[in-house]
């Protein structure tokens, strides 16, 4: 048996998800899938069951341009599954919309009325017992942030389940009503076998969904068809609107008038420091102040603790080195190959610990309190000039801890949207290449020269959205984002979300850095630079303009960026780069290093999202593009 | 009066009377209460043509200065369903 959870965003899904969800298993998505399922596993009382959390949706009515993943995995689900309905309980009207689509199917489901603590502040008194009646599912009142009812409502959706007890048919408004009965009698005996009775198709069909038609054509005789269409006229005709606007305006009514029914709100007329929250922070001037803070604070407490914290693990790590040296032997091709997987596996952690950690902690934190989609929507205009929407805003802003987790959050966008955003994310410097850029300009020549390269870099994004976008035209409808309300946002739920993130981050980085240390190694070992060197040189030297000793450290650079730095030194034998390099060549150096490529775990993450090919072609640009720059730079100031 | 969405300002009351965008937008909208014959409440603009955003019942939405130009609208008492 599966559960699959099934809701509107900001219901609490992924909250109910997270709370019982034994474990985690990858998702089963193919690279460019718009989102990823999470699976996971249920055990309750000795039985055990399969838990899918599908991404939020609105409605299952699919509109033609966008095939929506999480509809078709519900669509097409296994018959032992069991619809888990999360609802937000503090907005039942609207909620129960998408509920009765889901009666529609036919399936069996339970309804999770969550979020209840919020519905019972807000004076939203629920009679649950009406409810299910009317139905015909289990009703189970939870608040997914406590834990409250979260075992009952398994274990009614484990007896639905066992029960298969079909739900009740909730009747649409008579006219409609009408129409379903004359489509049903159509289509009569040619319903083609699978999960779609004849109402459902029949409802499918006044939506105009493409589901329908292509699931009938096979089966229904082509003389139905202009019968199907005649009735579907006839209802247009009778009420002056299109019918996908007609089923979704009378499932409006139904559900309004099913809240009537089961739900009393005794309103506290009190206005919610909440919703004075937004006359600030959504303001058009303070707003921005706000949002520059907030994001100004987050940087700073993520490089802060970072900064403390680096340190701490990498001499963890230089002290294992040093007694691996003394246990192994230096110069010995074991000590090579175990010293390249300690310093891949110490390259994990001193990423991971300390800049990664605190960055998606408190990403989590403006994503539990309902900050982040209203900074999406303050930047709209923003990414409007390049093309993209407030929605593109998040895994920017992602980029600037680490570029793989930032590729990963492209993920909940679509399309071109997705591909230019991706692209543009792994030209935002990340915190390893803050250290390369911070390590030679800002060091060598002067902190504003440092920071000059981020404004440039923001003018290069800007001017590679605007190329993609020409390249890609805008095919999606301007923004439309809800607004949720503010939260609190939950320890528990801050910790998971960190920790999944961080999980996913592991499994793509770590052991590319293993083998790239390893790799890294064994060029050492056999004493393999100065020939790769020789290689390159036509490329480096004649070509970007560097000495002959830097070509190696781009080699490295692919692997991690920061240890550019770090073998740049050993490859000039000083610390004293300016005595070997021109400042223009400094700059250069440090303009390509930065950008020329992004690193293998980001081609990893990207392959992962936008598809090897995507991929192929963005690196092969970049790499083009940036040489060109950093010629010239080379050429001009060099 | 009859106006667009775009031109409403922070406090108005106003009644949907079309949406003039593709089905998939038109959809996405009605999911978050903003449809033909429905009442919401003008929350705001953000400045240089950015988003609007409104409020229906519970639900907050922003949507895109360019979609916002697409919704015509009239001053607005009563929602539909009373």
């Amino acid at each position: 048996m599966e559960f699959v959870l099934v809701g509107q965003p900001y219901g609490g899904r992924s909250t109910i998800f997270n709370e019982v969800a034994g474990y985690r298993a990858g998702s089963k998505n193919q690279p460019g899938a718009v989102e990823d399922h999470a699976h996971g596993e249920v055990e309750l009382d000795g039985e055990r069951a399969g838990l899918v959390d599908l991404p939020g949706i609105y409605s299952l009515q699919l509109s033609d341009d966008a095939a929506d993943p999480a509809v078709e995995h519900l669509l097409e689900a296994p018959p032992d599954t069991v619809i888990v309905n999360v609802v937000d309980a503090s907005v039942l009207s609207r909620s129960l919309e998408l509920t009765l689509q889901i009666a529609e199917l036919g399936r069996p489901y339970v309804v999770a009325l969550n979020m209840m603590d919020e519905a019972r502040r807000k004076g939203v008194r629920i009679h649950v017992a009406r409810l299910s009646e009317i139905l015909g599912v289990p009703v189970v009142e939870t608040v997914a942030r406590s834990g409250e009812g979260i075992r009952d409502l398994f274990r009614a959706a484990l007896r639905a389940g066992h029960e298969a007890r079909s739900p009740a048919v909730v009747p649409a408004p008579p006219r409609l009503e009408e129409a379903i009965g004359d489509l049903v009698r159509l289509l009569a005996d040619h319903v083609p076998p699978g999960r779609f009775g004849p109402r459902l198709l029949a409802i499918k069909l006044i939506e105009r969904d493409p589901t329908a038609r292509r699931l009938l054509d096979p089966h229904l005789p082509k003389d139905v068809w202009p019968a199907i269409e005649a009735r579907l006229a006839e209802l247009e005709a009778t009420t002056g609107q299109a019918t996908d606007d007609l089923m979704s305006a009378a499932r409006h009514t139904v559900a309004y008038k099913l809240f009537e029914k089961v739900a009393v709100v005794r309103s506290t007329g009190r206005r919610d420091l909440r919703d004075r929250l937004d006359d600030v922070f959504m303001h058009p001037v303070l707003g921005y102040v706000v949002l520059i803070a907030v994001l100004a604070a987050s940087f700073a407490l993520v490089f802060r603790v970072g900064n403390a914290v680096e340190p701490v693990f990498l001499d963890q790590f230089d002290r294992l080195a040093a007694q691996l040296a003394a246990r192994l032997g230096e110069g010995t091709l074991a000590y090579a190959v175990v010293h390249g997987i300690v310093a891949g596996l110490g390259g994990g952690v001193g990423i991971v610990v300390p800049y990664l950690l605190p960055f998606f902690v408190v990403l989590a934190v403006l994503e539990d309190s309902g900050y982040l989609p209203r900074i999406a929507c303050l930047l709209d205009n923003l990414m409007h000039r390049i093309g993209l929407h407030g929605t593109s805003v998040l895994p920017l802003v992602m980029g600037y801890g680490c570029s793989v987790p930032g590729i990963l959050a492209t993920r909940v966008l679509k399309g071109r949207d997705r591909l230019i955003t991706a692209a543009l994310t792994t030209l935002i410097p990340c915190s390893a290449r803050m250290t390369l850029i911070f390590g030679l300009v800002g060091f060598y020549i002067s902190l504003e020269a440092a920071l000059l390269i981020y404004v440039v870099d923001l003018l290069i994004i800007g001017l590679a959205g605007k190329v993609m976008s020409t390249f890609l035209p805008d095919d999606s409808p301007a923004l439309i984002l809800e607004i949720p309300r503010y939260h609190l946002p939950g320890p528990v739920v801050v910790a998971k979300k960190t920790w999944f993130r961080l999980e996913e981050f592991i499994v793509i980085v770590w052991p590319l850095l293993v083998v790239g240390s390893v790799v890294l190694e064994l060029i050492d070992f056999y004493d393999l630079s100065a020939s790769i060197n020789g290689c390159l040189a036509p490329y480096t030297v004649q070509f970007l303009g560097f000495p002959a000793a830097v070509g190696i450290t781009f080699l490295f650079g692919i692997l991690r960026k920061e240890l550019a730095l770090v073998l740049l030194f050993a490859a000039l034998g000083t610390t004293d780069i300016d005595l070997v390099m021109t400042r223009g060549q400094i700059v250069a150096y440090t303009f390509f290093a930065t950008f020329y490529l992004p690193c293998l775990a980001t081609f990893a993450a990207l392959a992962k999202v936008v598809g090897v090919r995507n991929t192929a072609v963005l690196g092969v640009v970049t790499l083009t593009v940036i040489s060109l720059l950093t010629a010239g730079i080379s050429h001009v100031f060099g | 009066m009859t106006r667009r969405l775009s031109e409403c300002q922070r406090g108005d009351r106003v009644r949907i009377l079309r949406v003039e965008s593709g089905r998939g937008a038109r959809l996405h909208l009605t999911n978050l209460g903003v449809a033909e014959g429905r009442v919401v409440d003008v929350l705001g603009g953000t400045p240089f043509g950015g988003p609007v955003i409104v409020r229906n019942g519970d639900t907050e939405a922003a949507i895109g200065f360019g979609l916002a130009e697409r919704i015509l609208v009239e001053d607005g008492a009563e929602d539909a369903e009373g």
